[in-house]
């Protein structure tokens, strides 16, 4: 996973996404959102096949019968 | 009596029911101190006086016939401008939603209505709630009434002022990256964010569906309590509370003997300026005084849950806000318009990973907390800096400054947990300090019996800023 956003990359998603961009934006964001990205890759989850977004809810749940 | 404006939510509530005063006495004494407050602190974007009063009336009628509605009978609240109420405008922050009427109530509304309260107005918020300072190039900025050159923090701007200046005896605002927190950290007062699933979000303005929380600002933990405990619990209209436990008074009024407090070794203790770690040792102090137990935990990295919350808060924003990016762009503030096209950058992988990693960082941090029932943070190294120094706009800096102010907010979000902000001391200038009393899923109440039972120990939260 790259861990520096391009402007190109971001004027790609931008285009996919159908959001318009004026001259410039694609730069800033890429500067912008770098740091996010680097950070979260640096962490290097290592996720189960079977997690799923939903099975937060299932840890949460336990603590009810805390 | 005393002013009205000046007491409690319980309090005024109880007065009422008491006969000690009427539902339009206290609506007048609000109205006369909004009338006098608002020029300095922008903190309503409307004042509904006519139609407050007419509520009053009604409510003094009902209660003449002996049909009181519930414990919030005859109480007028404003509540941050997402909030829908059917037929009445929610602005939402925004020249997006100017003129828009909502063809629907929030359930949160619903339920405090049912409990006989009435609007009094709307308050000010950052556009689409999507600040953390309170600046609005819409509306202006909210102004701190400990110091009207200060920020109020975001994005529940209005809900902090118009609280601390006792405009309004609770307002709910909302969290998703610190919204409720950081107000009630900079204006002096306790804000209440709820475990994520515990309060519906139904009819009120979505930021980040994964994130999102409704909770009020008010005086007190026990006013805090007193409003969760009205709107917690499933609602059809929000299935994110399927299965919410009901409110458990009983453990809200526990004693906060034998409890086990956390204090995280790092991130939440680094740079604090002085008079934040003064006020946190002070704490400390006072917890012991009433009999829990302090021990130091060393939490997960709290650094890669702040990044996995904005990748996560960006892309959902940028999601919602989409149609409108690509038609109307121009019509957002320079900000709020960034931090969305900001949220174009991230792929499917890196929005899924964060997601999927939720369970997993949650189940971390359960295990580094083994039977801790509370960890103790500041809310902000800092106390609340001027409008000036943190109008960064749409300028380079704005994305790091942003951050920088919600620092100590994001992994809560992220892990979906209860958090309570408890006035805690004021900084040599004159400016509160809130600690955050952050609790395990499901733990609300027992932050509620915590800062409840702290602040029956000290007198932080009774503090006023001077009249104008």
């Amino acid at each position: 996973m790259p861990d520096d956003v391009t402007s190109e990359r971001v004027a790609a998603m931008a285009a996919a996404a159908r959001v318009p961009l004026e001259g410039g934006s694609a730069a800033r964001i890429a500067r912008a959102v770098t740091p996010t990205v680097a950070r979260f890759a640096a962490e290097k989850v290592d996720l189960a096949l079977e997690t799923e977004p939903a099975s937060f809810v299932a840890v949460q749940r336990r603590e009810l019968g805390r | 009596m005393t002013d009205p404006a000046q007491l409690t939510l319980k309090e005024v509530a109880a007065a009422i029911r008491r006969r000690k005063l009427s539902s339009v006495e206290l609506t007048r004494a609000l109205l006369e101190r909004i009338a006098r407050w608002q020029p300095k602190l922008n903190a309503f974007v409307r004042v509904e006086a006519d139609e407050a009063l007419a509520a009053a009336k009604a409510a003094d009628r009902a209660f003449a016939r002996g049909k009181p509605k519930g414990p919030l009978h005859g109480v007028p609240l404003a509540h941050k401008d997402m909030y829908y109420s059917a037929g009445k405008p929610a602005g939402c922050g925004s020249k997006l939603r100017e003129g828009w009427i909502a063809p629907v109530t929030s359930t949160a509304i619903v339920r405090l209505e049912a409990a006989g309260s009435f609007r009094l107005g709307a308050l000010h918020m950052s556009e689409f709630a999507y600040s953390p300072t309170g600046h609005n190039s819409y509306l202006g900025p909210a102004h701190n009434p400990w110091d009207v050159s200060r920020i109020t923090g975001g994005s529940s701007s209005g809900s902090g002022a118009a609280v601390a200046s006792r405009l309004t005896h609770a307002a709910l605002g909302s969290d998703t990256g610190g919204s409720i927190r950081l107000p009630a950290h900079f204006c002096g007062v306790t804000g209440f964010k709820p475990t994520y699933g515990r309060v519906s979000r139904a009819n009120a303005l979505p930021l980040s569906f994964t994130l999102d929380t409704v909770g009020p600002l008010a005086q007190t933990a026990e006013d805090c309590a007193l409003i969760t405990a009205l709107i917690a619990g499933p609602d059809p209209l929000d299935p994110t509370t399927a299965g919410a436990p009901a409110w458990n008074a009983k453990t809200a009024r526990r004693s906060p003997k034998g409890l086990k407090v956390g204090v995280p070794a790092k991130f939440y203790v680094d740079d604090l300026e002085p008079d934040v770690a003064a006020a946190l040792d002070a704490a400390l102090d006072a917890f012991t005084r009433l009999g829990a137990k302090i021990v130091k935990v060393e939490l997960p990295d709290q650094t890669a849950l702040s990044a996995a919350a904005l990748i996560v808060l960006a892309v959902e924003a940028t999601s919602a806000h989409a149609p409108w990016l690509r038609t109307r762009a121009a019509d957002y503030g320079p900000q709020v318009r960034n931090r969305l096209e900001n949220g174009l950058a991230y792929s499917a992988i890196e929005y899924l990973e964060a997601l999927r990693w939720r369970a997993p960082a949650l189940a971390a941090h359960l295990d580094a907390l083994g039977d801790i029932d509370v960890v103790v943070a500041p809310a902000s190294r800092l106390v609340a800096p001027t409008i000036e120094e943190t109008d960064v706009g749409a300028g380079p800096d704005a994305e790091a400054a942003i951050q920088a102010v919600t620092r100590f907010m994001r992994p809560v979000n992220y892990l979906g947990l209860p958090t309570l902000v408890v006035p805690a001391g004021q900084s040599r200038q004159g400016l509160p300090i809130g600690l955050q009393l952050i609790g395990r899923p499901f733990g609300d109440e027992t932050l509620i019996a915590l800062g409840a039972a702290f602040q029956n120990a000290t007198d932080h939260h009774r503090r006023m800023p001077a009249p104008p």
